[in-house]
């Protein structure tokens, strides 16, 4: 202790260093934790849940959601981006959502997105909804043709996966209609799903919209 | 020598109580499988290699520092005993004989719980393994193990079962003692196949197939508290943490009649027929940047 008074004393610099160190140190810690506790992933401020209705019927919760896929989302920090947004007059990310738990959901989307073969054929299967099926503009599929499939609704901790057709080449019609229900378990708790199909970019696919919050996956809130 | 004589004591105590402990206390170590168990021996032979050594260090430490602390009015400097040969040739021995005993065990203990068995004991239904288990993996193929493909992709595990026309599940179904081949292999990144409670962990890497073997020996369904689960312990993009499947161990009767079913099911529905046939790797055509499959090289 005493050789470090010393030598403070000796330079009055190493006094000023000190002092702008900790400054500095201290300044970091508070603009890192303003990031950590303010700063939203994109979609976290906009929750898609405009998107839902809820109706309880004989003792019954029964959710709606309505979603787009849409190539370009046109809105938030990557409009270029394609992903799931609200289907509303004023769009949203449509990944992050609170559903009731042990609760009806029926997701009705409009993909407005082009074919592309899936990576895992797997994923035509359509798996955890009510039926095993999933109605493509009104009628019922159970195992998509892997020429049709565009993307997926997959929530994997609820079993969930339904592969949405793409729009033929052509572009006639515009957009396809998936509807199709499940039941969410009867437990609280921040659930992620996604899109199974590399759509993003990168190397294979998984960049871009696939690893970023509020595009082509997100997280559910049971409550 | 009476300082020598009190450590040796203290130190004597101390670790027959440390390995009462050991033995007494439960440590939460796997026991899903045989592997586990192999796994689980090591762990406890190390614990009680170890904690003498352990306790020998912090015994003459703590003596040391009590004993020889300075006491007011104590001025000279003291004196380091000479070096003894005889202490030092003890204590370079014992390290390296203990050293190499742990060592042995451990690479004996590697190789009996990742290699596979003699090909001759797998063929045969009656032989004694190599874990002292009897092989009566009589899943169809009486004596054979039962193979299932593991696939890894961005972020979720499939699984495919070969002798039931590569069908193909988002959950992984085992019978219990029966001996498994696992063929590991990836669609995209490097992920890694883990499961804690039967100590199997193997890369999944595109364009290559990784083998890993396990014998299950208890019954086990996946639980919301993490037990019974693959994960993914290679990070591997946003849902890495997430990326994890079921395992169901169930009896081999029940096994059997969920296989037929769910092979029924998938054949029925037009599903199995959309899966690309069974391979060791795959070089997914959706994925237009994928490296060329390598050229077959042998003579």
């Amino acid at each position: 202790m005493d050789e470090v008074s010393e030598a403070t004393r000796r330079n009055p610099r190493a006094v000023l260093f000190t002092i702008i160190g900790a400054l500095v140190v201290l300044i970091a810690t508070i603009l890192y934790t303003w990031a950590v506790t303010y700063k939203p992933a994109y979609g976290s401020d906009r929750t898609g849940n405009s998107a839902v209705q809820c109706t309880t019927a004989t003792g019954q919760m029964h959710c709606t959601v309505h979603l787009q896929i849409q190539p370009a989302v046109g809105v938030g920090p990557h409009a270029d981006y394609l992903g799931y947004i609200t289907d509303t007059s004023t769009p949203h990310p449509g990944t992050i959502l609170t559903l009731p738990r042990n609760a009806l959901v029926t997701v009705i989307v409009r993909n407005f997105d082009s074919r592309t073969a899936l990576r895992n054929p797997f994923f035509t299967l359509v798996q955890g909804t009510i039926g095993g099926q999933e109605f493509v503009n009104g009628k019922p599929v159970k195992v998509m043709s892997p020429d049709l499939t565009s993307h997926t609704f997959t929530i994997p901790d609820f079993g969930v996966s339904v592969p949405m057709e793409g729009i033929p080449s052509s572009g006639n019609p515009s957009f396809e209609t998936m509807k199709f229900t499940f039941r969410t378990p009867n437990r609280t708790g921040v659930f992620r799903w996604q899109c199974i199909v590399p759509c993003g970019y990168g190397l294979y696919g998984n960049g871009g919209p696939m690893g970023e919050l509020g595009y082509m996956g997100g997280l559910i809130t049971l409550t | 020598m009476r300082h020598g004589l009190r450590i040796a004591v203290i130190w004597l105590v101390v670790s027959v109580i440390v390995e009462i402990l050991i033995a007494v206390l439960p440590i939460p170590l796997p026991t899903g499988s045989v592997e586990a168990m192999g796994g689980r021996q090591t762990m406890y032979m190390l614990f009680y290699v170890g904690a003498p050594v352990f306790v020998f260090v912090w015994v003459l430490l703590v003596y040391n520092l009590v004993t020889f602390r300075y006491r007011p009015g104590e001025d000279t400097e003291p004196v380091a005993p000479p070096d003894s040969t005889p202490i030092l040739l003890l204590w370079a021995g014992l390290s390296f004989v203990i050293v190499l005993f742990m060592a042995g065990w451990g690479t004996f203990t590697l190789h009996e719980i990742t290699e596979p068995p003699p090909a001759a004991e797998a063929a045969s239904t009656t032989s004694t393994g190599t874990h002292g288990h009897t092989y009566v993996a009589s899943i169809e193929k009486p004596g054979q193990a039962l193979d299932i493909q593991v696939i890894g992709q961005e972020w979720m595990w499939t699984f495919r079962y070969p002798t039931y026309g590569g069908m193909e599940t988002r959950d992984l179904y085992v019978p219990v003692n029966t001996l498994i081949r696992l063929h590991i292999t990836s669609l995209d990144v490097v992920h890694s196949f883990w499961t804690y409670d039967y100590d199997i962990k193997e890369d999944a890497v595109p364009g290559i197939e990784n083998t890993a073997w396990f014998w299950p020996r208890t019954l086990g369904e996946p639980t919301d508290n993490g037990k019974n689960w693959v994960k993914c312990n290679e990070l591997c993009g946003i849902w890495h943490g997430y990326m994890r499947a079921g395992i169901h161990v169930i009896p081999q009767s029940a096994f059997l009649t969920w296989a037929k079913q769910q092979y029924a099911f998938e054949k029925s529905s037009g599903f199995l027929k959309n899966l690309p046939p069974y391979a060791s790797v795959y070089y997914p055509a959706a994925n237009s940047n994928w490296p060329t499959p390598p050229q077959d090289q042998s003579p």
